[in-house]
């Protein structure tokens, strides 16, 4: 048999991502990389990660840009201008090229959605997490829920492009019927586009230490399930997609940027903390924007950790993110990319799930059943258990 | 060395009385360490004895001593006060003329002071008889010189107070032992007759013989014959403790010290066995000592098949410094190849497994302890049973026998109620009940082993506020109603977590168990059905529903690196689970019969 080899996505990087790491409080169960908010620094990071991407020039037309974080939406507009003019510079642009900017409901006003418009953001991702404010109180998030309800109506009536809502499910305290009530109320402004995120306890957060501590931080594991059927039940209810384990789209809304990502494919990763890939490379940078910011101020690399991906661990890499995705990988591009050997490692990793029909392969594509989508982590950690990564 | 200037003695007492902190005393008094070099305790200098705070084994030191002019060398051996280590102490007795008995002044005769005493008795040592900790605000030495008089027909009027932690009284002990214990007997002009009252393994050296010179001398150099494997080596080196090895040409009549002879491996040496000249060809062996014979044993398996020479070695190593530990292959069709491995008590079982996974550093799947057995099957053949796994099909055993034990628990009056009920509970019968001071008595009982080695020391320890002691001699194996309960995971009977128990628990040690196993099986894909059965008979049954939702459902960004650390870090926790059918068995489960308490 020949060996697993890499040959890399079907084409070069055309999707940049943006890491913009202010933010006006930590919430306690975000380990993104973030610092708190100081005005005077948006101003030097919008010029280091401009400087930036002068050193790894955009060489295809861009296909999808997204400015996340952190709270990108806390940049001034002229700062937003600049930036993706700045980056446009570059190198033509496709098209219907995606561009999002990750919001915090209090950054919406009719003002800042004119502006954004106005520099050619055509996707806003908004941040409502819950419209408990209890739980929005205990999880240290900004907002309130009638400042969310404010910034979805304004989203709902004066914003033309696409737009998505973040839920988090899963904090303590919350009950099944508390996630119907979220999802519901959330449909009043019919987003093209949801993503829930069920609540990660992740190392370094303040809801780690309470945990280790012994408190309850999260609901029991118990109501998951249930959770996981109610939300769905609606959103399937109301047209919705579950194209991806977390993410729902209407018709024509799916997250481009993100698909490029499930795809394993190339991108450009700018700015403190962001990381990137390009065959056969990923990359992470330094987290700190002061030390960034120097950085490229002297011209010095900004790259914290770098590895070359051995074909295996692509190929798991492609597995993890790809079986969460209701297409599933197709084998066609699995044989490109991979060499038909990729089918040795599958079976061999994973006879029993293919015998029990929890992972299905046929002469088009690998994939979940769409009532196994949400075993999705836990298929793919049995095929790692199996595969030499 | 005038052999009349000689003392040997020892230090026993009820785990925890002083004995080290007494010993750090006497090699302060006597010069023998610096008091600016010394630490406490300082003659427990294994990591797991000052982690723990325990003596583990017996540790000899010699120490000289000037009395009314004359210079004497007292050889002293601090001895560990557990249970598990009984036979450390009867070792140390058979090398001394004379013991030091402690007895805390807050705590009084405990069940291990009676037992050692009487061991010393036995051994017809000179004892001196110590209240230590009279420091202590709540001594009572008037009540625990009253309880040695009762208890230990010791004259109250012997008795020393003292106080090792501030040193007082060590000097009238040590003057008391130059006056009272005898120099050692033995014929100088006999020739030479040493006993090996035991070894210990040096990666340089070898092994290193503990001996006590029991007649005629040994030289620097010397032919020498180890009687009992008739085996011939040189005396390479020779010395006393002090505490550490200092060598010397001589060792006379009396003398306490070690040898080093070039002997690789400690199952050459056998503790108890006769050191003699190898010119002498008449000599008779020293009685010796009755083998410290394990009666718990629990498997030890490498998570990883690859693992097992490791694993072998790393337990060989450790059998070098401890004889009492036993380990024979066996397999097992749920965990592959392991060994049975054989303990004192569960201390020692506890004391090796650390031991093991410090040293070795392999991943490793302990199950639970069990209590040797004996069987007598349809050809009136007695066989010894080690491990449930082995026990034939029940029309093949006539009888069935587990050893039983004499336990003593000595304790204040007000709760021999409860203390009685925990025994019989546990099946024991009932023998005896002596006041041996006022409130404090003792209590004794016939019981099964297996019915106290795991948790009745805790129970007992709560149950009387902590106040309750306990000691158990081994007695004899008796026949009872004994089964053994096989454990089926999705009907795959797992041979590992079998047990034997007897009849009447069956129900409710199987329903714990499964309860255990249910907390500490992780959820799988599928349906996990968990059953306890006896013979055809399923006694208890558990399922373990299966995973509905996993998903980590958080958008990774870009970083998709992270993910695969992720799974990377899973797979390393899931290579320390053990695969039984396509189910994973965490290590903790092994031990799910030891944490099944019933009720
Ligand atoms: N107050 C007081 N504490 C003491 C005295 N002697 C010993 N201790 C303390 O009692 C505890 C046990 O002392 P050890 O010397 O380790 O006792 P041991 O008898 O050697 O214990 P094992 O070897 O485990 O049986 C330690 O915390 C000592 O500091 C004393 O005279 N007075
Ligand atoms: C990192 S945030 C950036 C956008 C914006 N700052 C916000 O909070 O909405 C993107 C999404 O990740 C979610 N998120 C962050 N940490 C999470 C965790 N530990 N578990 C689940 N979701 C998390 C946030 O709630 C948010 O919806
Ligand atoms: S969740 Fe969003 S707002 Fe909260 S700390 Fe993280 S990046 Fe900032
Ligand atoms: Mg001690």
């Amino acid at each position: 048999m020949d060996p697993l080899q890499d040959n890399g996505p079907p084409g070069p990087a055309t999707s940049v991502y943006v890491h913009v790491p202010f933010c006006r409080d930590r919430c306690t169960y975000c380990a993104f990389p973030t610092v708190a908010d100081d005005p005077y620094a948006h101003e030097p990071l919008v010029d280091a990660l401009l400087g930036e991407a002068a050193r790894a020039p955009i060489a295809a037309p861009l296909r999808t840009l997204y400015l996340g974080g952190g709270t990108p939406g806390l940049l001034a507009p002229h700062l937003i201008e600049r930036l993706v003019t700045g980056l446009r510079a570059h190198g033509p642009w496709a098209p219907e090229a995606e561009v999002t900017i990750e919001v915090n409901p209090a950054n919406v006003t009719a003002e800042t959605l004119r502006a954004w418009t106005g520099c050619g953001i055509n996707r806003l991702s908004v941040g409502v997490q819950t419209f408990r404010n209890d739980a929005l109180r205990e999880l240290a998030r900004r907002h309130d829920a009638e400042a969310a309800r404010r910034a979805l109506s304004l989203v709902a009536d004066r914003w033309s492009g696409s737009w998505s809502a973040d839920l988090l499910i899963g904090w303590r305290g919350q009950e099944v019927s508390d996630v119907r009530r979220d999802v519901e109320q959330l449909m009043r402004w019919e987003p093209p586009h949801v993503s829930i995120y069920g609540l990660t306890i992740e190392p370094r957060t303040a809801l780690e230490a309470r945990a280790r501590r012994g408190h309850v931080v999260a609901a029991p594991e118990s109501l998951h399930a249930e959770m996981d059927d109610t939300w769905s039940a609606v959103l399937h209810e109301r047209g919705y997609e579950r194209y991806e384990v977390s993410n729902f789209a209407r018709a024509h809304h799916r997250s481009q940027h993100n698909q490029a990502y499930w795809a394993n494919g190339s991108y450009l990763g700018l700015g403190p903390g962001a990381a990137g890939s390009v065959h056969p490379f990923r990359w992470r940078n330094l987290a700190d924007p002061t030390e960034y910011v120097a950085r490229i101020a002297d011209g010095r690399p900004v790259r914290e950790f770098a590895e070359r991906v051995s074909p295996q661990a692509r190929l798991l890499e492609s597995l993890a993110i790809g079986l969460r995705t209701r297409d599933g990988l197709g084998t066609d591009e699995l044989d490109r990319r991979f060499s038909p050997a990729w089918r040795t490692v599958v079976e061999d990793a994973a006879a029993p799930l293919l015998d029990q029909g929890i992972l299905q392969l046929d002469d088009a594509t690998l994939r979940l059943p769409p009532a196994e989508l949400v075993r999705a982590d836990r298929v793919v950690s049995e095929i790692a258990m199996m595969v030499e990564s | 060395m005038n052999q009349a200037h000689i003392r040997n003695f020892c230090i026993i007492a009820h785990i925890d009385h002083g004995k080290s902190t007494l010993a750090d005393r006497m090699l302060e008094l006597t010069q023998t360490v610096e008091k600016r070099d010394s630490r406490d305790q300082q003659l427990d200098d294994m990591d797991l004895e000052r982690e723990r705070g325990i003596t583990i084994k017996a540790k000899a030191a010699s120490m000289d001593y000037l009395k009314d002019g004359i210079r004497y060398r007292l050889n002293l051996i601090d001895t560990p006060g557990h249970v598990d280590f009984n036979y450390e102490v009867e070792r140390a007795l058979q090398a001394c003329e004379g013991a030091v008995l402690l007895v805390d002044a807050a705590q009084g005769v405990e069940a291990q002071t009676v037992h050692n005493t009487m061991l010393a008795d036995q051994a017809r040592l000179e004892i001196i008889p110590v209240i230590n900790k009279i420091d202590l605000a709540a001594a009572r030495v008037d009540d625990v010189s009253e309880q040695i008089e009762n208890v230990l027909t010791i004259e109250r009027e012997r008795i020393v107070p003292a106080s090792a932690k501030s040193g007082i009284g060590t000097k009238e002990i040590l003057d008391r032992i130059v006056d009272e214990v005898p120099p050692p007997a033995g014929d100088p002009e006999a020739p030479l007759r040493a006993l090996i009252y035991d070894a210990e393994f040096n990666d340089y050296r070898g092994v290193v013989m503990h001996l006590r010179i029991i007649d005629g001398a040994l030289n620097a150099g010397d032919r020498i014959r180890l009687m009992a494997g008739d085996t011939r080596h040189e005396a390479v080196e020779i010395g006393i403790f002090r505490p550490g090895l200092e060598p010397r040409k001589t060792l006379g009549t009396g003398e306490v010290g070690y040898l080093i002879a070039n002997i690789k491996t400690l199952s050459a040496v056998r503790i108890g066995d006769t050191v003699v000249l190898d010119k002498d060809r008449t000599s008779e062996s020293l009685p010796g000592y009755r083998p410290a014979r394990p009666m718990v044993f629990c498997g030890i398996y490498p998570v990883q098949n690859k693992d097992f020479d490791t694993l072998r070695n790393a337990l060989t190593r450790l059998q070098l410094n401890d004889a009492a530990f036993t380990f024979t292959p066996e397999s097992s069709e749920a965990l592959g190849f392991g060994f049975r491995c054989g303990f004192l008590g569960l201390l020692h079982m506890e004391i090796v497994q650390e031991r093991l996974e410090r040293e070795s550093r392999i991943d490793i799947v302990q199950t639970a302890p069990n209590v040797t057995y004996e069987l007598v099957d349809t050809e009136g053949k007695t066989e010894r049973i080690d491990s449930p796994a082995e026990v034939p099909d029940p029309t093949k055993i006539v009888e069935f026998r587990e050893p039983v034990v004499k336990l003593d628990i000595v304790t204040p009056d007000e709760f021999v109620g409860p203390l009685m009920k925990l025994a019989i509970e546990r099946r024991g019968r009932f023998l005896k009940q002596e006041y041996i001071g006022p409130g404090r008595l003792i209590l004794g009982f016939r019981i099964p082993l297996s019915e106290i080695i795991f948790d009745f020391f805790d129970k007992m320890k709560s149950i009387s506020r902590g106040y309750a002691t306990m000691d158990y001699e081994f007695e004899s194996f008796i026949a009872d109603d004994l089964v053994k309960m096989r454990i089926m995971v999705n009907g795959d009977e797992v041979d590992a977590l079998s047990t034997i128990a007897h009849r009447s628990h069956c129900q409710s040690r199987g329903r714990s168990i499964l309860r255990v196993l249910r907390k500490e099986i992780p959820r799988h894909m599928f349906k996990v059905a968990l059953q306890a059965a006896v013979g055809g008979t399923i006694v208890a049954r558990e399922n373990i529903a299966p995973v509905r939702k996993d998903v980590t459902s958080k958008c990774y960004g870009g970083d998709i690196s992270r993910k695969r650390k992720l799974l990377e870090k899973q797979k390393e926790g899931k290579k320390r689970l053990k695969m039984v059918g396509n189910v994973e068995i965490p290590q903790k489960a092994f031990l799910a019969v030891l944490s099944a308490t019933d009720d």
